[in-house]
């Protein structure tokens, strides 16, 4: 087993760059892949993962070890996010909905015509489908799917990450995988 | 009506969040319910499909492209210097810190404190006696000799 993020942390905390450039490595996947799910692009997500970084760089210190590594960094993950939507929202929202219009088609008026799981995911299409059926989840539910899916997070793990009590975290999953349910009901039909 | 209660926490089921008495009623009752089970295959599928659709790597280079914006930041950031004997301390478990600390208080224990509880210890009142005993004996004082009368009878 590797360093503890725990050591890694206090070593970084006392100038060991070495032990920051292990930390990203070892969440840089993870931190991707919560921000490309949240905002759905790919250069934005690249480079949202990347201020991630730099503000856990820059805010180290103000983390005093009270609760996990991780939980500090998704929590930074989904503010961020939050907050790169929400003014990608202002600056940009009607070519923000042309460009969505003019790239996929509303999942109820698809045909499937996949025949097997593998066939299903190689599908480019689906994928694009799937992401779309997420992205019309609110933030709410949105983050405690991805994060849940992503991470394998226990409701105790979620609700101190998002700030909510463990009911909460129960119930959001069960609507957002209700609503993701309706809308992708012929693929998870057919898997 | 029955089947709500259980659809309502097949997602907690999946997720393996439900208490002991919860996850053996719903396994027992998607033994027996179609409806019920045809929800739970979606709900897994679902996970299935989300996992793999979720999980991505960032483009190789990562870490160079993060590093490259670093510099720029490096005025602000005041990473604290620390002796080794610090970083040491830092980094030492929970266990060895208890123990080096254990150690000092036993030493401490064994060099300020054991010596004024032992018999050898000093006693500032046997002192003091003892000193006064050892001033009587070596100052003692002559008496001049009571002078000598003759005493003359009467006849
Ligand atoms: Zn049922």
């Amino acid at each position: 087993m590797g360093v503890s993020d725990e050591v890694l942390v206090a070593r970084f905390k006392e100038g060991d760059e070495s032990s920051f450039k292990e930390l990203v490595e070892r969440y840089q996947s993870r931190v991707y892949s919560i921000v490309l799910a949240m905002l759905g692009d790919k250069n934005d997500a690249d480079d949202l993962s990347q201020e991630v970084f730099l503000k856990v760089y820059r805010f180290i210190h103000q983390f005093k070890g009270r609760s996990k590594f991780f939980t500090w960094l998704y929590r930074l993950t989904i503010n961020t996010c939050i907050s790169a939507r929400n003014k990608k929202k202002r600056n940009n929202q009607i070519l923000l909905s042309q460009s969505f219009k003019k790239d996929f088609t509303p999942i109820d008026t698809l045909q499937n015509d996949a025949k097997s799981p593998i066939e299903i995911l190689q599908n480019r299409e689906l994928e694009k489908k799937i992401k779309l059926a997420l992205d019309s989840l609110s933030d709410g539910l949105k983050e405690v799917f991805v994060l849940r899916e992503i991470e394998d997070l226990s409701y105790k793990q979620l609700s101190r990450i998002l700030h909510c009590p463990e009911g909460t975290v129960k119930s959001r999953l069960f609507r957002a995988r209700e609503e993701l349910k309706k809308k992708l009901m012929p693929y998870i039909d057919e898997l | 009506m029955r089947c709500d209660w259980f659809k309502k926490n097949l997602s907690a089921y999946i997720d393996g969040e439900v208490n002991f008495l919860t996850r053996w009623r719903i396994k027992r009752h998607l033994k027996s319910c179609t409806d019920c089970y045809k929800d739970y295959i979606r709900l897994k599928n679902l996970r299935k499909i989300s996992k793999i659709i979720l999980l991505k790597s960032p483009e190789p280079g990562f870490y160079e492209r993060l590093q490259a914006k670093l510099p720029r930041l490096s005025p602000n950031i005041t990473l604290k210097k620390t002796g080794s004997l610090a970083k040491f301390w830092m980094l030492l478990p929970l266990p060895g810190k208890l123990a080096i600390g254990g150690v000092a208080i036993l030493i401490l224990f064994l060099l300020v404190i054991y010596p004024h509880l032992s018999g050898s210890s000093l006693n500032i009142n046997k002192f003091e006696e003892e000193y006064l005993r050892s001033k009587e004996i070596f100052s003692v004082v002559e008496e001049p000799a009571p002078p000598l009368l003759l005493v003359s009878e009467e006849r």
